[in-house]
């Protein structure tokens, strides 16, 4: 799933920690979430969407879906 | 617009507090063992004082398990991934493992292995597993 985390939280000028401490999660979530490593839950995901205001299709895309043969 | 800094220092200062406990429990816990084999070499079998002996570390073992458990919980869901990942890799590999010196026993070859041995060896494979699936989300 690829996702527009990063931008969105350096518009803000926030740093890694900053969103953490928001979301309750740790540094280390939040930079797998920023280089598509980890996919968040659910919840989280629509954490992360409601704290920048945007809605969870703005902030995440899925993956293009493999062509029917 | 952030959570309040008293709630951060809190669950921040819970981690760390849990971790210190953790750590000297576990101290605590090899010194008892030690002591434990120690004096069940030295008491009589079958005795009020062997049973003592031999229960001595039980209650770290104990606070061990509850303070690993709450800091377990203190995770984040991409932790609780890494510590499942882990586990789903160290209980499989100790089995094979424990399996394959069980049959090579049975084939009449000598193999030192006992219960302490396999506490040990789920460790340092768990162990193994959180730096893989560590790496994994890095």
């Amino acid at each position: 799933m690829n996702n527009r985390v990063r931008d969105l939280r350096t518009a803000r000028g926030w740093g890694q920690t900053d969103l953490a401490r928001e979301l309750g999660v740790s540094r280390q979530t939040v930079h797998a979430i920023e280089t598509e490593k980890y996919d968040p839950s659910l919840p989280l995901a629509f954490k992360i969407a409601r704290l920048f205001e945007r809605s969870i299709e703005d902030v995440f895309e899925p993956d293009a879906e493999p062509e029917a043969s | 617009m952030f959570v309040n800094s008293e709630e951060i220092m809190t669950a921040a200062t819970r981690r760390v507090v849990n971790t210190v406990l953790m750590l000297s429990i576990a101290g605590s816990l090899f010194s008892t063992s030690f002591a434990s084999v120690f004096l069940l070499h030295r008491v009589e079998p079958g005795t009020t004082a062997s049973l003592l002996s031999a229960l001595l570390p039980l209650p770290f073992f104990i606070a061990n398990f509850v303070i690993a458990f709450r800091l377990v919980r203190q995770t984040d869901e991409m932790q609780k991934r890494q510590q499942l990942e882990a586990l789903a890799f160290a209980y499989p590999v100790v089995m094979i493992g424990v399996i394959t010196l069980f049959m090579v026993r049975k084939a009449g070859f000598h193999v030192r292995f006992d219960l302490a041995d396999l506490f040990m060896a789920m460790t340092a494979v768990y162990a193994v597993g959180l730096f893989f699936a560590w790496r994994r989300y890095r």
